[in-house]
């Protein structure tokens, strides 16, 4: 009976060890924006670079990119500081979402919280003067890639409904490499026919040397252009030097 | 025997971290290993589709309406329209729905990637020629 006590409790004890290993997986972030929600985790979205929207009268246009500290790619988003249609509309587009409308914007706050929708609870956006942030709230799967600069060739916009999980591919071909003015901006083309709203903010990924990287964020929703049946459609597409942000 | 406590709960640590040990490479596993190689493979699967689309030569010909280019010896001409996208490195680029003609972007002896589909140039890229500074 002893025995029988003492070998259930070791296995209580596996478990509780078990649990706690396995819930140290994707929970702990690290960033220089840190923020601490809940028990032990922490949380980031870098605000790593200034890029132009070309939509909106060159007015900044940030782009945010979420790493776990083992460089693990979360999610991408940009903020939309210059939007005419709508004043409150400032957080737009926080990557990985399918539909990312409409939501509410906090103006004390600067909030904007998705938490009235089950798909999007997982995630909290918050736009200061320093571009968009964002607060993680569960554990996210989450994807390894690198940094890189957008290379002609194919590249994927990565859609899902959930952050991080189970995205959808959209082929993509970057045309130009993010050089020319205004210098972190570059088109990509989608050879098939194709029109999704609400895609901005989107990741873009290239295989480079056998490795993902993260090469920008889409910054409009990847629409037709003119209506015609011919293939090659254009997005547009904000790419933002992003190097040197994992360390 | 009367070490009997002391072994249990040195045994009972050490089972705490084989569980913490295996529970954290169960969430590696999940959280990390799993979606990296399904990303991976999703990615290079599309990847070898558009990949087929792209061809690298070098320019025979440019009229308005159409690009020939040579690649592994093999001559094809390419029609393009308002559609096709016409870029050339850190110079500029020609969006698509803006009409201009091919010889405007290109010359024979220019390398190029074409990105082509059903026979079409959907996207036109060049390096910039020596010399070349302003936007075409």
């Amino acid at each position: 009976m002893r025995k029988a006590l003492t070998v259930f409790l070791m296995l209580l004890v596996l478990v509780a060890g078990g649990y706690s290993g396995y819930e140290a997986q994707g929970h702990v972030f690290r960033s220089n924006f840190v923020q601490v929600v809940g028990k032990r985790a922490e949380f980031l979205l870098y605000e790593n670079g200034q890029a132009f929207n070309k939509d909106f009268d060159s007015q900044p246009f940030y782009a945010t990119v979420t790493f776990t500290h083992d460089g693990r790619f979360i999610a991408s988003g940009h903020s939309c500081p210059a939007s005419t249609y709508n004043n409150n509309y400032y957080g737009s587009g926080v990557g990985y979402f399918k539909e990312n409308q409409p939501y509410s914007f906090d103006k004390e706050t600067n909030t904007v919280d998705f938490s009235f929708r089950p798909d999007l609870a997982d995630l909290v956006v918050k736009k200061n003067d320093g571009g968009l942030y964002g607060k993680v709230r569960h554990p996210l799967a989450g994807t390894p890639v690198r940094v890189g600069q957008p290379q002609i060739g194919p590249a994927t916009v990565l859609l899902s409904n959930t952050t991080g999980a189970d995205p959808s591919f959209v082929k993509a071909y970057v045309v130009n490499d993010g050089k020319s003015d205004p210098g972190r901006m570059f088109t990509l083309v989608f050879p098939d026919e194709q029109i999704i709203p609400g895609n901005s903010g989107s990741p873009v990924v290239q295989l480079q040397g056998g490795q993902l990287c993260l090469i920008g964020a889409v910054s409009t929703s990847i629409t037709g252009d003119n209506g015609s049946s011919s293939a090659g459609r254009l997005g547009g597409c904000v790419g933002v030097n992003m190097s040197g942000y994992i360390n | 025997m009367r070490n009997k406590p002391v072994l249990l709960a040195v045994l009972a640590a050490a089972v705490f971290i084989l569980g913490i040990g295996g529970g954290y490479f169960a969430g590696w596993y999940e959280h990390v290993r799993l979606p990296q190689a399904s990303l991976l493979e999703a990615v290079k699967t599309q990847y070898g589709q558009t990949g087929e689309m792209v061809k690298q030569g070098k320019v025979v010909s440019a009229g308005p309406d159409s690009i020939t280019m040579e690649e592994a010896g093999k001559t094809a001409a390419l029609p393009v329209d308002s559609n096709s996208v016409f870029a050339v490195y850190n110079l500029g680029v020609k969006p698509s729905g803006v009409n201009c003609g091919a010889d405007a972007y290109f010359k024979p002896g220019d390398q190029i990637s074409a990105f082509v589909k059903n026979g079409r140039a959907v996207v036109l890229y060049r390096d910039a020629r020596a010399g070349e500074t302003q936007n075409q």
